[in-house]
């Protein structure tokens, strides 16, 4: 990994403790665990808009949790800015790699406060990600309020006003008064965008920020984040199940599958040419909007598995359509294909 | 021939203080035997309600007040209210939004289409009831003997099969399916509307599917309505209205669709918001936020009349012909 | 505002609301309408004892010959003090308790559950009667008494809110700001939980004066202070035999009114307030799956709202 990237990932593991009955507890039967992320390591460059695609079960979103400290990873490693998230976010002591050495003196919960300045995540439900009690202008000020960035009531109303009307709500006095309840889909995600950049953040996680928005919002949207990424070099992880989306404006692409990437590359690429037979498939049952293209759709068959329990060797195995005997006693890693493009299938 | 012929239909909704909002004005569109109907738009254009206008399951503040909705030759908003129970399920059926979510936890699946069968055919036995259960099951890709197990047992695709099993269970010949595939993956979408194709082309079944997915309109129906601020914008046959749209809502809305064969394209969004009912526009109802090049003032003064421009292309634009 | 509004359109809420304002104006005005002041000494004759309503004492005398309508009136006070002060001190209690209890859960919120399930079971008037029999008998006291043993009920309502109210994704959002728990607890929980708080509170007031008048009417009440339960202690004993109806009645009555009047207030409120079924879109796909495999078009009972 280079150390041009801000943010690297590395053999992340979450897993979920199931809770289990008076009588597995007292028969000592092994606790169960939804397995949500099993292994997944990549690296993001400043400026890059990624793009993690799955359907549920993926892990797509509990990576994204785990990016920014609001999970604890059961295993492995998230360095953001040189220094290790996981580890700081679980109270433990400075990592040894700290490039800031400022930062390791401080306490966990300055440390905390201090990625959350530079990291920050947009939600994917535009009408439950607002307190519907707070007014417009309290919902994007209280990330200052909270950090003490504003010295003055005058301060505030100006950083107020630049992240509203960067996102588009102008002019912001017309719409800081309100209420949650009186805005649009569209509108109130543009407040949630703005809530996040108040704090001049470097990362953004957005997690399915347009899946819940009619179709003519959603280009506003993620022309948004486009603009943001231009204007202010701010990195994306964009998560989504929708690839149309992802190929419309991210640079590289991860698709995973029950945990796990199963192939990574540059957009462009993967789209045109995925060598994962899951990236295949899901490709292939994209709705095209042109009644003149329809396509052989690659239906699989059958549904994703319960997480709880993962098929053994390739968990894409039972479903894959071009699976060999071999597929169900190999677990595939990820393999370089192509200089940029990785996948972990032994066949491709 | 067809099997539904819907002309001007308004439905109104009486607000708390007495004052009518009219959701819906003027729909007019009709369904061909054995053809697939996307009825598209945004939300809050009035799609579901005409569906449930059609079938008379509007709310209590809900008021049909003109229109008329001919099934075999019959004005189904003439039906008395018994005469309607005749039609529903058994000849016209649907499958409602969200109703994977919305079976009774507490009964097996098996016994809620039981029921459905109960209610509406004459069906006696109990045995023979379980066979039709068990026939519907097999159609819709869902093992028989998974009827025994409860709602919760299933997971989102096979509990979106069961609910269209229920909605087959008299043979309807039109099925009305509103948003089938919202909160579906994608590859179980896929299966859906798979499933759906084969049913139509099996039972012969006239279809209409409500949403606001264009992208599953072009890959299974046959017609399209489009459907703007509770009226129709355009009307055709699915391969004119994605290569040939005439109405400027429907170009921008697919311009604002992404194509994940052609990544990096630019993507369109339409300024401002669809219209509140409580205040509507005078005129054409998606002219505040046209952007077309002929606009002129005539279409913020008078709402253009739907137009047959050509045989099977209805546009509902003053300037449809010129725009190409 | 909108809870403001739906009040107003309730006709149970109305009337409940009516009938305690009448019961306020007496405790604030007791003064002015009363006709004599009950601590004043009067001089009595054996006639006056339990004597009859006349025209100078509407509602007849008490054993101890004075005025059965201006203790009545005075009684009020000590009602809604009693009521108001301990219903205030069990909200604040049990709010705070179900905050933590909610919020932090783990063992803390387990402990705190057990201690509230601890406290609901033991009955409360037995208990209070050892407590104020060990405390001694006072305004002050009959109120800590009964804030004390009244919170259990909130709490565990609260604590279930909160533990909804946090899975919502602005307490999520929250968090990713970099929001304290405090904050977040009083900013964005808290409110939340409020109105069912309030709603639940109305409601304390009127077991809290029903809790009051049992003590004194069981013989602790605060003895320098008239109150309902009092009145009625010394009818029990000494007018029933006389048949001094005026006697027994009226602080009865009073008791029974202005309970009536915070439990139609507090149900009214409930109403209101408690989560119901949402939906963005039009229709609840429940009711129209009901109506159409039923056939039938049921009336529709609740109004979903937008």
């Amino acid at each position: 990994m280079e150390s041009r990237s801000i943010l690297e990932v590395h053999n992340l593991h979450k897993y979920f403790p199931i809770s289990r009955g008076l009588w597995s507890a007292l028969t000592r039967k092994p606790r169960r665990h939804v397995r949500a992320v099993d292994g997944v390591s990549f690296a993001v460059q400043r400026g890059e808009i990624l793009a993690l695609v799955g359907e549920s079960g993926s892990g797509k979103t509990t990576v994204g949790m785990n990016v920014l400290g609001l999970q604890r990873p059961t295993r492995g490693h998230i360095r953001f800015g040189g220094y290790d998230v996981s580890e700081w976010v679980q109270g433990h002591g400075p990592s040894l790699e700290a490039d800031d050495g400022d930062l390791a003196s401080l306490s966990r919960r300055r440390r905390v406060m201090t990625l959350r300045e530079r990291a920050q995540m947009i939600f994917q439900d535009p009408y439950e990600s607002l307190n519907p009690r707070q007014r417009i202008f309290d919902i994007v000020a209280e990330p200052l309020a909270i950090h003490r960035l504003a010295s003055s009531r005058e301060e505030k109303e100006e950083r107020v006003r630049a992240a509203l009307e960067t996102c588009g709500l102008a002019p912001a006095d017309h719409f800081w008064g309100r209420f949650p309840a009186e805005l649009s889909g569209g509108q109130r995600q543009r407040v949630v965008i703005a809530g996040a950049l108040v704090l001049e953040p470097e990362l953004l996680v957005a997690d399915e920020p347009v899946s819940m928005l009619d179709v003519s919002i959603r280009a506003e949207i993620l022309n948004l984040l486009h603009l943001l990424r231009r204007e202010r070099g701010i990195t994306i992880l964009y998560t989504t199940h929708d690839l149309a989306t992802a190929g419309f404006f991210t640079d590289r692409m991860t698709v995973m599958y029950l945990g796990r990437i199963v192939e990574l590359g540059p957009t462009a690429e993967v789209l045109s040419e995925p060598r994962h037979p899951y990236t295949r498939a899901l490709i292939s049952v994209v709705p095209v909007p042109n009644p003149r293209r329809r396509r052989k759709r690659m239906i699989l068959k059958g549904e994703i598995p319960n997480p709880i329990e993962i098929p053994p060797g390739c968990r894409f195995h039972p479903r894959c359509p071009a699976a060999v005997p071999e597929c169900q006693e190999t677990d595939p890693q990820l393999r370089r294909v192509t200089p940029e493009h990785e996948v972990a299938c032994i066949l491709a | 021939m067809a099997v539904l012929d819907v002309r001007n239909l308004s439905v109104d909704y009486l607000a708390d203080d007495g004052t009518a909002l009219h959701a819906v004005e003027n729909v007019s569109f009709s369904l061909e035997e054995g053809r697939s109907l996307g009825l598209v738009g945004e939300s809050g254009c009035g799609k579901t309600t005409v569906m449930m206008a059609l079938l008379r399951l509007l709310p209590e503040e809900g008021r049909i007040v003109r229109g008329q909705v001919f099934f075999d030759g019959q004005d189904l908003l003439q039906h008395s209210e018994s005469e309607m129970r005749r039609v529903r399920w058994r000849d016209i059926s649907m499958v409602f939004q969200g109703a994977m979510n919305a079976l009774n936890p507490v009964r097996t699946v098996e016994s809620q289409i039981v029921e459905a069968l109960r209610l509406h055919t004459a069906v006696e036995h109990s045995r023979a009831a379980r066979e039709r259960v068990g026939e519907l099951l097999a159609m819709v890709g869902i093992p028989p003997q998974r009827g025994r197990q409860y709602p919760h047992q299933y997971s989102g695709g096979m509990r979106q099969r069961a609910v269209i099993a229920m909605a087959l269970a008299c043979n309807p010949r039109v099925l009305i399916a509103d948003e089938p595939t919202t909160a579906l993956d994608v590859m179980i979408q896929a299966q859906i509307l798979e499933l759906l194709e084969a049913l139509q082309a099996d039972l012969n079944l006239s279809l209409i599917m409500v949403t606001h997915d264009l992208g599953m309109v072009a890959e299974t129906c046959d017609d399209v309505l489009v459907m703007y601020g509770g009226m129709v914008a355009e009307h055709a046959s699915s391969d004119v209205i994605f290569n040939n749209p005439r109405h400027p809502y429907t170009q921008r809305l697919l311009e604002a669709f992404p194509d994940v064969e052609e990544p990096g394209s630019t993507l369109a969004s339409i300024p401002g918001n669809p219209p509140r009912l409580d205040d509507l526009p005078p005129g054409c109802r998606f002219e505040p936020r046209c952007e077309c090049q002929w606009r002129e003032t005539i279409c913020a003064q008078r709402g253009p009349p739907l137009v047959e421009i050509k045989p099977g292309h209805c546009v509902a634009c003053h300037w449809a012909r010129r725009i190409a | 505002m909108n809870a403001l509004k739906q009040y107003i359109r309730s006709p149970m809420g109305i009337v409940g609301a009516l009938m305690l304002l009448v019961v306020v104006l007496i405790a604030v005005f007791a003064s002015w309408l009363a006709p004599y002041d009950p601590q004043v000494r009067v001089d009595v004759t054996p006639d006056d004892i339990l004597a009859p309503p006349d025209a100078q004492h509407l509602l007849g005398r008490d054993d101890a010959g004075k005025d059965v309508l201006s203790q009545l009136l005075y009684g009020a006070r000590v009602s809604l003090t009693v009521g108001f002060a301990a219903s205030f001190m069990s909200m604040f209690i049990g709010t705070t308790v179900g905050l933590v209890a909610g919020y932090y859960g783990g063992r803390v919120g387990n402990a705190l559950m057990r201690l509230v399930d601890f406290l609901m079971v033991i009955p409360d008037l037995p208990l209070m009667l050892v407590i104020i029999a060990v405390m001694g008998r006072g305004l002050v006291n009959i109120i800590l008494v009964i804030g004390f043993l009244g919170w259990t009920y909130t709490a565990r309502l609260v604590r279930s809110q909160v533990l909804s109210v946090k899975e919502r994704q602005f307490v999520l959002r929250a968090r990713s700001i970099g929001a304290s728990s405090l904050r977040i607890i009083l900013y964005h929980i808290f409110p939340q939980v409020l109105p069912l708080v309030i709603a639940q509170a109305v409601l304390d007031i009127s077991v809290a004066i029903l809790a009051e008048s049992s003590l004194a009417f069981l013989g602790l009440g605060d003895p320098m202070l008239i109150s309902w339960g009092m009145m009625l202690n010394f009818a029990f004993e000494r007018a029933i035999s006389r048949q001094a109806w005026w006697f027994l009645l009226p602080p009865g009555f009073a008791i029974v009114w202005v309970s009536l009047s915070l439990v139609l207030i507090g149900n009214t409120l409930d109403q209101i307030v408690n989560p119901r079924l949402r939906t963005h879109h039009l229709f609840d796909p429940r009711r129209m799956v009901a109506l159409v495999t039923g056939g039938l078009p049921q009336a529709q009972a609740e109004t979903t709202t937008e």
